[in-house]
């Protein structure tokens, strides 16, 4: 007979493992998701039209926000970090700081969240309205692969434009930069420009690219996921498009930090 | 198992003791039956007896817990979702809201089988698989089906602009437009009035 301890560890060990179940078994969804959606990139047919009307979404669509943010973001950094600078009389240095801080994180990770909470709340919410109202079944019995046809131009469409919008991010944010070092902290224009280019280096121009485009992936995969297992009505919908913005910010942070860390000590 | 050709008679769907639960509700149990061609299958039960299911089941859209279906002679229990498309091209369905799709037009949602079923792709491009259909045969054959659920001037319409009625005599004209050899009605006349639902009948 069993003694008390035995049924102690057991009970505990049942409880952990159905505790587990279900995040493992979302995880590996996500992943055959993931892996289908992927491996049709290179599969026909090709849904060309719906790849370029998914970059109008969320390309053209996201850019007035995206300028927005970038333009001040670029102009906060400059006030906060002038007067940091200034205790060492190293304001002329404002622009090196500026440019790293926003070609290395502020502009791929507030891009990155602004599309997240723009884009994978909206592909949750279509996808799940699709789903709630059969329109994913009827596809499949029609004779189209759902995943082919919603996911993967999702996925192309926001991995090309993502980095775009970076990049966009990142001007205005410098230009925002320049305006406030020039009107007031008197700064010249050449100075400031001339040290936030000459500060960077190919390894910061990678890694702002490389984010987006990780985040990007990310994006389109969590928002299409969770609209695609909606379940339980319009409630099921809104319940889709929470967890997709959610789950989608918290890995931007996560693997913001991941890439960092691979860039600062192994690249 | 290679799908076999449908001649007079020949069995179209068959279950054999098919069990389907969700989370521990029986949604099918051990339902076994067969139906060959030309033949018209009935099912009536309450609501939430499984029905629909039994349809979606029938087309590979949802796999059951235990027991073997055949469609068009061809075991599609396990089969995986890009070889069931061709055999879904020989079928067709309306499910139970319609499932129009609400983004496109009439006429968009009843050319979509047509223009997106491989097998149908192939069958008007022999030698090339993925090309569309002539968008003139397409065109052709998506107004004369709408014709024949009289809906033939409703082709620029989105879905929400119509009635419950006429969105199911859409989805009607979307199931048949291919001709399908096997037609699947998913309660075609519920929460219609009875002037819509013998129309539909008819």
């Amino acid at each position: 007979m069993a003694s008390v301890r035995e049924r102690c560890g057991k009970a505990l060990g049942d409880f952990v493992l159905d505790f587990l179940k279900s995040p493992v078994e979302t995880f590996q969804d996500f992943l055959v998701l993931s892996v289908r959606a992927v491996r049709n990139i290179f599969r026909s047919p090709h849904y060309v039209d719906d790849i370029f009307q998914q970059m109008d979404v969320i390309g053209v669509g996201s850019l007035p926000i995206v300028m927005l943010i970038g333009l001040f973001s670029g102009v906060v950094m400059t006030m906060q970090m002038a007067r940091a600078l200034q205790q060492y009389g190293a304001q002329g240095q404002v622009g090196q700081i500026v440019s790293i801080a926003l070609v290395r994180e502020l502009g791929p990770v507030l891009t990155a969240v602004l599309v997240a909470g723009r884009n994978a709340s909206g592909i949750a919410s279509e996808l799940g309205s699709m789903k709630v109202t059969e329109q994913i079944d009827a596809m499949r019995a029609l004779g189209t692969d759902p995943v082919q046809k919603l996911v993967t131009p999702r996925l192309i469409a926001t991995a090309f434009v993502l980095p775009l919008l970076t990049i966009i991010a990142d001007f205005i944010g410098l230009i925002g930069g320049a305006v406030i070092a020039y009107t007031l902290l008197n700064i010249s224009l050449s100075q400031y420009f001339t040290s936030a280019w000459m500060t960077l280096q190919y390894n910061d121009l990678v890694q702002g690219l490389l984010k987006p485009f990780v985040f990007a992936i990310v994006i389109a995969l969590v928002g299409c996921f969770y609209g695609m297992r909606t379940t339980g009505g319009t409630q099921g919908v809104g319940r889709a498009t929470t967890k997709a913005v959610v789950v989608s910010s918290v890995w931007i942070f996560f693997l913001t930090s991941m890439i960092t860390r691979f860039f600062l000590y192994y690249a | 198992m290679p799908p076999e050709p449908e001649s007079p008679r020949r069995e179209v769907v068959r279950f054999e003791e098919v069990s389907l639960h969700f989370g521990g509700t029986p949604a099918l149990d051990r339902v076994s039956f067969e139906l060959r061609a030309g033949e018209t299958r009935i099912v009536f039960g309450a609501a939430g007896s499984g029905k629909t299911t039994l349809l979606k089941t029938a087309l590979g859209l949802i796999k059951p817990d235990s027991g073997r279906i055949f469609l068009f002679g061809a075991e599609i229990t396990d089969m995986s979702e890009q070889e069931l498309f061709d055999l879904r091209a020989r079928a067709g369905i309306l499910f139970q809201e319609g499932a129009l799709f609400d983004s496109l037009t009439i006429e968009e949602n009843v050319a979509y089988p047509l223009l997106n079923q491989p097998a149908l792709r192939e069958a008007a491009h022999p030698n090339g698989a993925g090309r569309l259909a002539p968008a003139q045969t397409v065109n052709e054959r998506v107004r004369e089906t709408l014709h024949f659920v009289e809906l033939d001037q409703t082709l620029e319409k989105l879905p929400s602009e119509l009635s419950g009625g006429m969105r199911r005599r859409v989805g009607i004209a979307r199931a048949l437009v291919t001709e399908p050899a096997l037609l699947l009605y998913d309660s075609p006349t519920a929460g219609l009035d009875p002037i819509t639902a013998n129309t539909i009948i008819s």
